[in-house]
């Protein structure tokens, strides 16, 4: 991975958290002020519903009170006073005065606690409610949570008594409304919140007795553990209820108890605030987080990019320039955009650069002075031998003619045949430097390698054995499977005969030859080994340089014109070697050269 | 002569006051009475009568058909279709000698085999044949109230004709039939007893109390029923009211029905109510609260039935029980007062631990289907023996009483109860309120109205 990814990598990665954790502060400090405001939401229905409660019962109070307060009111209670009174006539008084004043329950009863008359149960007049005879100054009292019997069960009511005094007699008045769906459907609710009644008081969940504003609750038996949580502690509780999988379904349940009088748990009053529209709210919140988030990340990315490239730029030049350098441009140079460490880099970058093609080409021409040096003295060994026997038979010749004139024709002659073979030696010699400057270009062809390298060893397999010398053995490992590839047979022949008597040369004491070829990945391996003396490392490093040798009679341009061959046909020629224990040289040759690459080198 | 002045000016005086007395009293023909009834009954056929026979019913009857023999305001009997009647020593056999120059309502002559074969209709024990042009009756066991039998509505004499119509020899004829809605009667011109004062008789049905209270009010109604817990409101409104002796038995009929199967549940529930709170209450104190089948004034013994209930005893019979089934109690829809009698039973039961769930129906239309209804039973008849027989035919059981013994009646009466299928809970009056133009109203002590006396008061201009 590049440093300029790594880069991008580490700033995306820094964004992406900032981001994640920015939006994750963002959405919980929402969640909660969304549950905040929900609580409220919902205390103030628990408060407005306190406060319509109150208002009721005051308003039942005060109803209550004007019925009490009427004149036939008072001529009831004087007429029940009396030592037999007769209830009759006022059987029907309760329905008749609870018309009147809409009330949904209404008893006159008298001081014994009898019923004299129920608007809700006609049928219980004579019936006793003993708990009205309480020692309790009714006209005092405000407005209480009572459960009503009825024909058909039992209600829940918001009661207020009066009592109506006429002498020693006492008329209660004891009336009031039905706490139903509809007295909830007066409740003004906010959108999205009701609230419910649970008017049982059995010890086990009944799903009927459950109601909103429009009737019985839909599946109220998952209200169940809020409301008995309610009427077993007889505090008020809360819960959040999913209706179904989805989370919008889910609705926050806080109930409140329902008490009597004398603190009797009647019913519980549950609030629900459903939480569709806080679910709605976050989802689109975190939507827009989500875009903006994005958005960010993707703002972050550029702006990564853009500061890992300006970041990396004097990086790249640098390694551009350092390609530049290993391509052999010494010279190359790197732009100085600032004045920091990247800067700092470049500039001594340029200043490795300078010193280094000055120092390369203190050396380039420390080498070609070498080099011609080597030459020279090549040249002068080579041409020294032919010299001196040319000197020596020309100065015979003139010896001849002066001390020896006889046989001066006799000198003459064989002067004349060892100089006409110095001079064809002395022709050699030239001839072959001027080989080696003019290497042909390959004539490419379909040759099998082993072939080759079969022909090599046979046309100088008798050297193996010659008279004078060591043995040699041939250990010969060609792969069969070796593919057809393209090349010069001339050349790689020539190469080939090069590396052989190369190795037969270096193995004077006799021994062992191998020559194995191989291919793997596309590419075709010919390994000439021996056993001989070996190399050092510097003569490894030097052993490819033209004229350069280390045997006593040797041009030096056998390997330089190996690596020619090698090198015109787009391969590679190594050198493995330890001093007394033998080389191999070890030619690799792509099975197919490239067509752009076929041009003839002109020179070495 | 200043004395005689005086004296001629009181005696001026006393005739200007007794001239609108004298002028009342003086019948006057011509007229509709126009009457208004809550019931809507389908039929005018007395035969054709639900199981406990309504007031209503017998109150039509007896304007349109005769009985052999009346009772009169002291319950002894007079001659009706009969001019006069024989028994034998044992009261098996009883011969009637019917009235001469009867016609029915469509002109025919009212032949004496067609009272004996509306009378062989009434009762399967009797053997009712011709002899001459006398009718006898005749049956296996002695039969000593017969009179007062065949003077109860139930065995008036009825002819089908062809045409399957019902007519009769009644002083009043049907002139306009809407059934369960609308009748008017045409006063009998021939009729044997001489013609009624009325023109006519125009009776709505199906009108709620508030309407015919209304009604009469506003003048569009002369007789309207009032309820026995409005009477006394009546009364103090200053309204004519005219109130019969306790003369309908209010009462639970027990079913059949596998839920009231056992005589305890039934016995207890009997045993819960409070009959005295619903006389005194309900009633407004009008009838009686009814320990027995028939009223005091009727039996001379139902004082000696306890009343009172027994709630501990009730409540005891209901533990012994184990559980018990939530019943149903049926009342008459458009009866108010059969309504809040069976909300006051449901209470009492309820009191003792067993559930009665009170509701409203068309009793007469459908019949009832829950486990006890409440009913009222008209008095048949102010005889004891008679009226009894009338409820024991009406709850299936034996008819005739063979025996006119105080002790005999009250061990019938006891028997008829002792299964607690009837349980009676009260007597209440039939009350009328009229307007008025309304004279010679006389309201029999047994209930019911004899229109055929009455006659109206010219209308003031």
């Amino acid at each position: 991975m590049s440093y300029r990814a790594k880069l991008l990598a580490l700033f995306t990665a820094t964004v992406v958290l900032v981001t994640a954790l920015v939006a994750g502060i963002a959405s919980t400090s929402l969640r909660r002020s969304l549950d905040r405001l929900d609580e409220q939401r919902t205390a103030e229905l628990l408060s407005q519903f306190r406060h319509e409660f109150s208002r009721r019962g005051d308003e039942v109070s005060r109803r209550i009170e004007a019925i009490a307060a009427r004149d036939s009111t008072l001529r009831i209670a004087a007429d029940l006073g009396r030592s037999s009174p007769d209830y009759a006539p006022y059987v029907n008084e309760a329905g008749s005065l609870a018309t009147a004043h809409q009330f949904d329950f209404l008893e006159l009863i008298a001081h014994e606690g009898a019923i004299v008359s129920s608007a809700q149960w006609p049928a219980r007049f004579g019936y006793k409610e003993e708990w009205i005879t309480a020692p309790v100054d009714w006209n005092a009292q405000s407005a209480f949570l009572k459960r009503e019997d009825l024909p058909d069960g039992t209600a829940l009511a918001l009661i207020a008594v009066r009592e109506v005094r006429a002498g020693d007699s006492v008329l209660y008045i004891a009336g009031g409304e039905r706490l139903d769906r509809s007295f909830l459907a007066t409740l003004s609710l906010p959108s999205g919140m009701r609230a419910m009644l649970y008017l049982s008081t059995e010890p086990a969940f009944s799903p009927p007795a459950l109601t909103d504003a429009s009737g019985p609750v839909a599946h109220a038996e998952k209200l169940a553990p809020v409301v008995q949580q309610i009427q077993q502690q007889g505090e008020q509780s809360s819960e959040v209820v999913w209706w179904s999988k989805t989370p919008a379904s889910a609705e926050a349940i806080h109930g409140i108890p329902l008490k009597g009088r004398a603190g009797e748990m009647l019913g519980v009053l549950l609030v629900g605030s459903s939480r569709h529209d806080v679910v709605e709210m976050e989802k689109h919140i975190r939507m827009v987080a989500l875009v903006v988030g994005a958005a960010g990340v993707l703002l972050g990315l550029v702006l990564s990019g853009w500061a890992a490239t300006r970041a990396t730029r004097p990086v790249e030049q640098l390694a551009d320039a350092a390609r530049e350098v290993a391509a052999g441009n010494w010279w190359a140079q790197v732009p100085i955009t600032s004045n920091d460490e990247f800067g700092e880099l470049a500039s001594a970058f340029n200043l490795m650069t300078r010193e280094l093609s000055d120092q390369r080409e203190r050396l380039v021409q420390a080498e070609r002075v070498a080099a011609w040096r080597e030459l020279a003295r090549r040249l002068a060994h080579e041409l020294k031998n032919p010299l001196f026997p040319l000197q020596i038979t020309v100065e015979n010749l003139l010896r001849a003619k002066e001390q020896n004139p006889a046989q001066f024709e006799e000198v003459l002659r064989e002067s004349a045949s060892t100089l006409l073979a110095e001079i064809a030696n002395l022709r050699a010699i030239v001839q072959r430097f001027s080989d080696f400057a003019r290497m042909p270009a390959p004539e490419l062809q379909s040759v099998r390698l082993n072939e080759v390298a079969e022909h090599v060893l046979k046309l100088l397999e008798p050297q193996f054995t010659a008279a004078g010398r060591a043995p040699i053995t041939a250990k010969v490992e060609l792969d069969p499977e070796l593919p057809v590839i393209q090349a010069d047979p001339e050349l790689i022949n020539r190469a080939l005969q090069n590396l052989v008597l190369n190795a037969i040369d270096a193995m004077p004491s006799g021994g062992s030859l191998g020559l194995r070829t191989n291919h793997r990945d596309g590419v075709v391996t010919l390994a000439v080994s021996d056993t001989g003396t070996g190399l050092t490392r510097e003569e490894c490093e030097r052993l490819f340089t033209p004229y350069y040798t280390t045997k006593q009679h040797g041009t030096g341009l056998g390997l330089a014109i190996v690596q020619s061959v090698v090198s015109d046909h787009h391969g590679k020629i190594t050198v493995e070697s330890e001093p007394g224990r033998g080389s191999t040289f070890r030619i690799e040759l792509p099975l197919k050269m490239p067509e752009t690459k076929t041009a003839r080198r002109t020179n070495v | 002569m200043r004395r005689s002045a005086y004296l001629l000016f009181a005696a001026a005086s006393l005739l200007l006051a007794l001239r609108p007395a004298v002028a009342e009293s003086r019948p006057r023909y011509g007229g509709t009475l126009r009457v208004e009834l809550s019931a809507a009954p389908a039929s005018l056929d007395p035969a054709q009568q639900s199981a406990f026979p309504t007031s209503t019913q017998e109150q039509l009857a007896v304007l349109m058909f005769d009985r052999l023999v009346e009772l009169d305001q002291q319950g002894a009997p007079r001659p009706g279709l009969a001019a006069s009647w024989q028994h034998d020593s044992d009261f098996r056999r009883w011969l009637f000698h019917l009235q001469s120059g009867v016609v029915l309502h469509n002109g025919s002559p009212l032949r004496p085999h067609l009272v004996v074969m509306s009378l062989s209709a009434s009762d399967p024990n009797w053997r009712v044949r011709l002899q001459g042009d006398d009718v006898v009756i005749e049956s296996s066991s002695p039969i000593p109230n017969l009179l007062a039998e065949l003077a109860c509505a139930r065995n008036a004499i009825v002819v089908h004709t062809e045409a399957g119509a019902v007519v009769g020899t009644g002083p009043f004829r049907v002139s306009v039939w809407e059934p369960g809605k609308r009748l008017v009667l045409a006063a009998s011109d021939d009729y044997w007893g001489g013609r009624p004062f009325l023109d006519s008789i125009e009776i709505t049905f199906g009108r709620s109390q508030r309407d015919q209270a209304l009604d009469l009010q506003l003048g569009r109604a002369d007789v309207a029923e009032v309820p026995p817990d409005q009477v006394r409101r009546a009364q103090q409104d200053g309204q004519r009211v005219a109130v019969s002796a306790p003369a309908e038995l209010i009462a639970l009929a027990f079913s059949d029905k596998p839920s009231v199967k056992e005589p305890a549940l039934r016995e207890a529930i009997s045993l819960s109510i409070d009959r005295y709170a619903i006389q005194s209450t309900l009633l407004q104190k009008q009838g009686e609260a009814a320990a027995g089948l028939l009223p005091q004034w009727v039996s001379g013994y139902s004082f000696l039935f306890r009343v009172t209930g027994d709630v501990e005893r009730a409540r005891q019979q209901r533990r012994d029980l184990g559980s018990t089934p939530s019943l149903t109690l049926a009342y008459d829809w458009s009866d108010p007062l059969a309504r809040a009698i069976a909300e006051r039973v449901s209470v009492n039961a309820r009191d003792i631990g067993i559930a009665i769930q009170p509701y409203g129906e068309n009793l007469q239309a459908r019949g009832a289907n829950a486990d006890v209804r409440v009913v009222r039973i008209p008095l048949a008849s102010s005889d004891p023996a008679a009226a009894l027989a009338a409820i024991s035919t009406a709850t299936g059981r034996q008819g005739a009483m063979q025996t006119n013994s105080p002790e005999d009646l009250y061990s019938a009466d006891r028997a008829l109860r002792s299964d607690f299928r009837l349980v009676p809970v009260v007597y209440a009056p039939q009350a009328w309120a009229l307007s008025t133009r309304v004279r010679n109203w006389v309201t029999p002590r047994e209930g019911g109205w004899r229109l055929a006396e009455v006659w109206l008061e010219e209308d003031k201009p």
